[in-house]
């Protein structure tokens, strides 16, 4: 089963980030912050995407996918970043940073499922059948 | 610059994050709205080349359901965290989007949420805009104050 990190400061947003991936046969663990997300990193066995929030207290999305980023053993994790920041030169600091996907807010399960296809992250469809495409390098 | 964001800017913005956030409830946003009911507010403030903030307000009855939805919970069964949560992230990507329309670079806080209404504050000068929704027959108002930047400020009292 794929596994997958959600980390958001919101607790509804991570809710709706749960139930859509869910829905796509994942298995989710949340974090609510940066240094949350590191513990689960380092506690669970390997995740194959996590799902980052730019804006938190404390450690920021974009701290925290440097981060992991600089971690050899979390390389071939997937990471998109799932924020209200949409200027170019954010998106542009985000991938640098080490993010594979950027998701803009609000968006759609339908958004979540494309951005998990570009990324090459396996889930299930609605009938069973499992999706992938291509990779995340 | 500020002047270049519209009603008709907020109103899309906050149209397509009922739309993907809350579309369970069956009910469309429409902009239009003159009920009272103006019981919380949800605040992220902007600072940078644009200063300013950001506020969505509406019923209490309005937050209760748009945290019912987010939580896919009973509203009987939501607290008053899940509610303020509910309406900071709603205010954090409707005001997200917005500065994304703003002069650039500037930093975005993260979302607060406070009992009442901004028009409450006798301080708070008036908005540069609002617009007015109903939903599910309760209201939700977007307002967006500018400041001075820092710049500005110190312009003024040279």
């Amino acid at each position: 089963m794929t596994r997958a990190l959600v980390v958001d400061d919101s607790r509804a947003m991570r809710s709706i980030l749960t139930r859509i991936l869910s829905s796509l046969g994942m298995e989710v663990v949340e974090a609510e912050d940066g240094q949350s997300a590191l513990a689960k990193l380092q506690q669970f066995p390997p995740f194959d995407v996590a799902l980052v929030d730019w804006h938190m207290p404390g450690m920021t999305g974009l701290e925290l996918i440097s981060d992991m980023h600089r971690q050899p053993k979390w390389r071939s994790m997937a990471i998109m970043m799932v924020t209200t920041e949409s200027d170019q030169s954010q998106i542009v600091r985000a991938l640098n940073a080490g993010a594979h996907e950027y998701l803009v807010k609000p968006f759609t399960a339908d958004a979540v499922a494309e951005k998990l296809l570009l990324l090459g992250v396996k889930f299930s469809k609605g009938n069973g059948s499992e999706s992938t495409m291509g990779g995340n390098n | 610059m500020a002047t270049l964001l519209t009603a008709d800017m907020i109103s899309e913005i906050t149209l397509e994050t009922w739309e993907a956030i809350l579309a369970e409830a069956g009910s469309r946003l429409s902009p239009k709205a003159s009920r009272p009911g103006e019981e919380i507010t949800g605040y992220v403030d902007i600072a940078g080349a644009w200063r300013g903030n950001i506020g969505l307000t509406c019923s209490l009855a309005a937050a209760k359901h748009a945290a019912s939805i987010m939580f896919d919970m009973d509203e009987s069964e939501l607290g008053q965290s899940e509610i303020n949560d509910a309406i900071g992230e709603l205010v954090n990507i409707v005001g997200g989007n917005i500065k994304a329309l703003l002069p650039a670079p500037a930093e975005m806080s993260i979302p607060h949420v406070i009992e009442g209404s901004p028009v409450d504050d006798p301080d708070r000068p008036p908005p540069l805009r609002e617009v007015r929704f109903e939903w599910l027959d309760e209201l939700v108002i977007v307002r967006v104050w500018m400041m001075p930047t820092d710049e500005e400020s110190s312009d003024e009292d040279a």
